[in-house]
């Protein structure tokens, strides 16, 4: 451990070998030790003039007095690094999502045109088509007011663009005529 | 390749490794997470070297300390608006000399402005010769031990950790540097530094009362 904190404070230590030392230094006093040490050494063999060893009591006397810092991490603060093509790519993605929304809110359900349905054209050839197809029922007054009156909850007027999963009734005015 | 007296310019440029001043960074940033103690190891590191500075504005030692003892708090108080722009001891010694000036003006004194150090001309500022010493007598005598102490364990030791600890002490070289021109792996050079300081420190020990009341 010794080792590491002398290579430390040469700052000669790789990235993953840091979390050992930085570790022993804040809980192992030995450690702390060695740290104070190596750098009284240093300074000495520079000619720096010592301060008395009062001066770095005080200070610790006084940063004990000191309320604990709770700055937010720089690195949390920093935004992370993007590749290149990120931006292009996120802004890409975000309009597509904007346009598949739309499309499924705005878009015609289908056999709920803007018109009535011309079942009379329908292509009567593919007999499965036939099935699907909605059936042609003669309403009555009674029929149309009531669909009139709930036609605001009909799937065509939804803006969920969820898929309707129910009936549509559409109105043959020119059916009805004689 | 040598750096000179700031000798952080060219530790640890390699691949992985970490400089002095990530390393700072890294104390920074868990003192800002409310590790007192990662301070305690930034003030442990650089008071000496502060005090030093200091002393080209302050000429009474006890006030030199005082002084360093005030630009720590300082710095403390001011460390989460500190953002890793500069390198920490550039950002400090810009403290260190504004609560010098402050000092200076509330004793109605003059800052001697011939010496004057711009906060900017941190990184690369080295003691000079004519700088005085900021020694309290009772310092005064245990420095003169200590560098003692420190020289004759020098000349004691084997050559190759002698050789090896002045190259990166007083020389400022890179690990890197000392393996090419001592010929070895780097990871023998680590040791052999490693070696040649715990020599000294075992040396010093009984001269530094290292208890909690006396810590140098």
């Amino acid at each position: 451990m010794k080792s590491q904190i002398s290579a430390l404070m040469d700052g000669e230590l790789d990235a993953h070998e840091l979390h050992e030392p930085l570790a022993a230094l804040r809980d192992d006093e030995g450690a702390r030790e060695s740290w104070r040490t190596y750098h009284l050494i240093s300074d000495a063999l520079q000619g720096r003039a010592l301060l008395s060893a009062d001066c770095l009591h005080r200070v610790v006397a006084r940063l004990a007095q000191e309320p604990i810092l709770v700055a937010p991490h720089p690195s949390a603060v920093r935004p992370p690094e993007r590749a290149p093509w990120f931006v292009p790519s996120a802004l890409a993605a975000g309009v597509a999502a904007v346009a598949l929304v739309g499309w499924l809110a705005f878009a015609p359900q289908q056999g709920a045109g803007p018109g009535p349905t011309p079942l009379a054209q329908a292509p009567a050839a593919p007999t499965i088509e036939a099935a699907k197809a909605p059936a042609s029922v003669p309403l009555t007054t009674a029929s149309r007011d009531y669909l009139l009156a709930h036609q605001a909850f009909s799937s065509r007027n939804s803006l969920l663009g969820l898929a309707p999963y129910v009936r549509s009734v559409s109105d043959d005015a020119a059916a009805r005529k004689p | 390749m040598q750096c000179g007296p700031a000798r952080v310019c060219c530790a640890g440029q390699a691949g992985g490794q970490l400089s002095e001043r990530d390393i700072d960074r890294q104390l920074v940033e868990r003192a800002q997470r409310g590790d007192k103690r990662a301070f305690e190891l930034l003030v442990e590191k650089y008071q000496r070297k502060l005090g030093r500075l200091l002393a080209r504005f302050i000429r009474d030692p006890a006030e030199v300390e005082d002084v360093t003892q005030e630009a720590f708090i300082k710095a403390y108080r001011a460390l989460p608006a500190f953002r890793g722009d500069s390198a920490f001891y550039t950002w400090l010694y810009r403290i260190g000399i504004n609560t010098a000036k402050n000092y200076l003006m509330a004793l109605r004194r003059r800052a001697p402005t011939s010496t004057e150090v711009e906060a900017e001309d941190a990184e690369g500022f080295e003691e000079g010769e004519q700088l005085r010493d900021i020694n309290t007598p009772e310092s005064m005598l245990l420095s003169k031990e200590i560098a003692q102490t420190v020289n004759a364990t020098i000349d004691e030791l084997p050559e190759e950790l002698r050789t090896a600890i002045q190259l990166r002490e007083i020389e400022g070289m890179s690990y890197e540097d000392i393996a090419r021109i001592m010929d070895c792996p780097i990871g023998t050079v680590r040791s052999r530094i490693f070696r040649a300081r715990e020599a000294i420190a075992e040396r010093l020990r009984p001269l530094l009362d290292t208890g909690k009341d006396r810590r140098w």
